[in-house]
């Protein structure tokens, strides 16, 4: 209860409200903006994050999580185009909702969903969050070596059509941690002489470069300047009575438990969250034939279930350190960033963090309200922000904010070739988000398997059986690996026998 | 699973793989306080990246011996934006410490719209301008980043 209060302290200063509410908005905007997702919103606003005390950093960027996770369904009903991954659910229902002329109906049904699943996920996260951190508590370096072991192999083989392309990602971004000063020896590692590369690769950089400006570059590859949005002004975007919001709320329970226990498994995220509770009451629904016509179950499903996400995703990274998707690995590093370590320890250690977190998320989600109703009116002139003007804002405030973070020339080189690699990873259908966790977690990685080699003396097979946690993690590794080759395996096995 | 050009990525991997193993020689530092050193990780990655080079390799040298139609992709798009746009930011590096910021970002911001077929020279003209006026005052005045001003660094002295 005291550390409630701590939270709820940390929450109340008008820093940490100013946060919270300029990162719903940009997060609102950010989704809004066909080609800006959650997360690049999060990573272009993290140069923003300097000089800010840490729980207020993470508290707006908790903002911009929620925030953007919604606004992705603005554009999604408006044009028929999904502002974000996670809303392309919502356009089945949704665009038709407005061409039949309900589109005040569907916009501030998405919203009121939203709100719901994204206060739901906050309860949740609370509830579980805290008793997972009191196990992981008793974590040495051979367990925690192995829990990032599992969240790796299970983001990598999530999703994904080829499982090896997922680990080699993962494996290029251990390998990029590498760089730099050994931070047990002081053996400078993959420098090649060059002295920028000794502090080792700025994470800021890093992900700003793979996220967004391989984005940009993919987006300008397929990019038709006569290709323009049309828009019907004459749209009535007037909000429905509350007692019409009523009666989608049975249908909000069930999205939002669906959303976070989706959020809760590393690698799924909002996408795979919305496309499962569309299809969990299409299939439910006694008049399947109306989903995809226009039916406003098909707007409040998706919509609950994307941002209840936002709390079940954090469970992992509140309470092992690990996180759960390419969202919370941003807030992972920004919390590196900022010097906290996070884990189970940050309820000891920094209380004011995590708690600070779980008050943030309810006003984030009580704040998004009023910004969803301001965006609501002004949406149409956002999503007619010219593509054109929009890679190249976006490319400079990647440079800008890259160079910014720590007055270094290098680190703008940094993200531009962050962003080309970004580019070929996904010509070659790698998921560069594999990359910022390997990323993020080869050091965690590094540092404890070292640390467990030191007190097995030097035995990796002990690093394994170190007890029955560490064998219970093994054995999720390895079936998170094997798990995906079971199925096209199968069905080769099946076009053999048919021959 | 597999594709029939999973060669390139293939080869890629493993020439990744084996520069690394080569190169991670350079730092072999094992005491008894530290087992492992700084060369195990890199090394145990570097074999990972071998072998995933490998298989892709030889799945793609399999589906091309079977004579397996490569997939219909579907539209490939133009590389002269991508080309232009990576042409724009690497003149940026390369001149932003000497000609300054507030120069080049215009010109950067102008280069890339004008890559993927902007043509309007007041939309041109009042992006570029204005981004980088608000990106200027939010990192140098109100954030206190110091900049690199360049042939301007004069008129702020």
């Amino acid at each position: 209860m005291e550390n409630f209060l701590i939270g709820i302290q940390a929450l109340l200063s008008i820093k940490s409200l100013l946060a919270i509410l300029a990162g719903v908005t940009w997060g609102t905007i950010g989704g809004i903006i066909p080609g800006i997702n959650a997360t690049i919103a999060m990573a272009l606003l993290l140069p923003f994050t300097w000089g800010m005390e840490p729980q207020v950093a993470v508290m707006m960027l908790g903002g911009v999580y929620c925030g953007g996770e919604y606004g992705g369904s603005i554009p999604a009903i408006l044009i028929g185009t999904p502002g974000t991954n996670a809303a392309a659910a919502t356009v089945f229902d949704g665009y038709e909702m407005h061409k039949k002329g309900e589109t005040g109906l569907a916009l501030y049904l998405s919203l009121y969903s939203s709100v719901f699943g994204g206060l739901f996920g906050a309860v949740c996260l609370m509830l579980m969050a805290i008793p997972l951190a009191g196990i992981a508590l008793a974590f040495g370096p051979a367990e925690y070596f192995l829990l990032a072991l599992v969240g790796l192999t299970l983001i990598c083989s999530l999703g994904e059509n080829n499982i090896l392309k997922g680990i080699w990602a993962g494996l290029f971004g251990i390998l990029l941690s590498f760089i730099g000063f050994d931070p047990f020896a002081g053996t400078p590692r993959f420098t090649f002489g060059i002295l920028d590369l000794t502090s080792g690769l700025e994470m800021v950089a890093l992900m700003m470069g793979l996220f967004a400006v391989s984005e940009v570059l993919r987006q300008a590859q397929n990019f038709d300047i006569n290709d323009k949005y049309k828009f019907d002004k004459k749209n009535d975007t007037s909000m429905p009575k509350l007692s019409v919001f009523k009666k989608f709320l049975s249908v909000n329970i069930i999205a939002s438990v669906i959303g976070v226990i989706v959020g809760a498994m590393p690698g799924a995220g909002a996408t795979v969250a919305s496309f499962l509770s569309y299809s969990y009451f299409k299939r439910s629904s006694k008049n399947p034939d109306s989903f995809g016509k226009g039916n406003p179950v098909g707007v409040a499903a998706p919509e609950a279930a994307n941002n209840a996400v936002t709390g079940g995703a954090m469970v992992p990274l509140l309470a092992l350190g690990i996180p759960g998707s390419n969202s919370t690995a941003i807030m992972l590093g920004a919390l590196i960033i900022h010097n906290v370590n996070p884990g189970p320890m940050l309820f000891v250690d920094h209380p004011e963090i995590p708690y600070g977190i779980f008050s943030s998320l309810f006003v984030a989600n009580i704040m998004m309200i009023f910004v969803g109703i301001v965006c609501i009116k002004c949406a149409v002139k956002i999503t007619a922000i010219s593509k054109p003007a929009l890679f190249a804002c976006i490319v400079t405030l990647v440079f800008t904010g890259s160079y910014a973070f720590n007055s270094v020339h290098f680190d703008v080189l940094v993200a531009f070739l962050c962003g080309i690699a970004g580019y070929f990873m996904r010509r070659m259908n790698l998921p560069h988000a594999a990359t910022v966790l390997g990323f993020v977690l080869g050091y965690i990685m590094e540092a404890n398997l070292r640390r467990a080699l030191i007190l097995t003396r030097g035995s990796y097979l002990k690093v394994f059986l170190n007890s029955p946690i560490t064998v219970a993690l093994t054995v999720i590794a390895v079936i998170s690996v094997l798990w995906p080759l079971v199925g096209p395996l199968r069905r080769s096995m099946k076009v053999q026998k048919t021959y | 699973m597999f594709e029939r050009n999973d060669w390139i990525f293939g080869l890629v991997s493993l020439t990744l793989g084996i520069a690394v193993l080569f190169y991670s020689r350079t730092f072999d530092v094992v005491t008894s306080m530290d087992p492992s050193g700084p060369a195990a990780m890199p090394r145990i990655v570097a074999w990972l990246m071998i072998f995933i080079g490998i298989v892709h390799i030889a799945a793609s040298a399999s589906i091309i011996k079977n004579g397996k139609k490569p997939k219909e992709s579907g539209k490939k798009g133009s590389y002269k934006p991508v080309v232009m746009i990576c042409a724009a930011c690497a003149v940026y590096y390369l001149l932003l410490e000497s000609i300054g910021y507030i120069v080049m970002t215009p010109l950067l911001i102008m280069s890339i719209m004008a890559s993927v077929g902007e043509r309007n020279v007041k939309s041109l003209v009042s992006t570029s301008v204005g981004t980088t006026l608000v990106l200027f005052l939010i990192f140098y005045c109100v954030l206190q980043v110091n900049m690199p001003l360049g042939i301007l660094s004069v008129f702020f002295n």
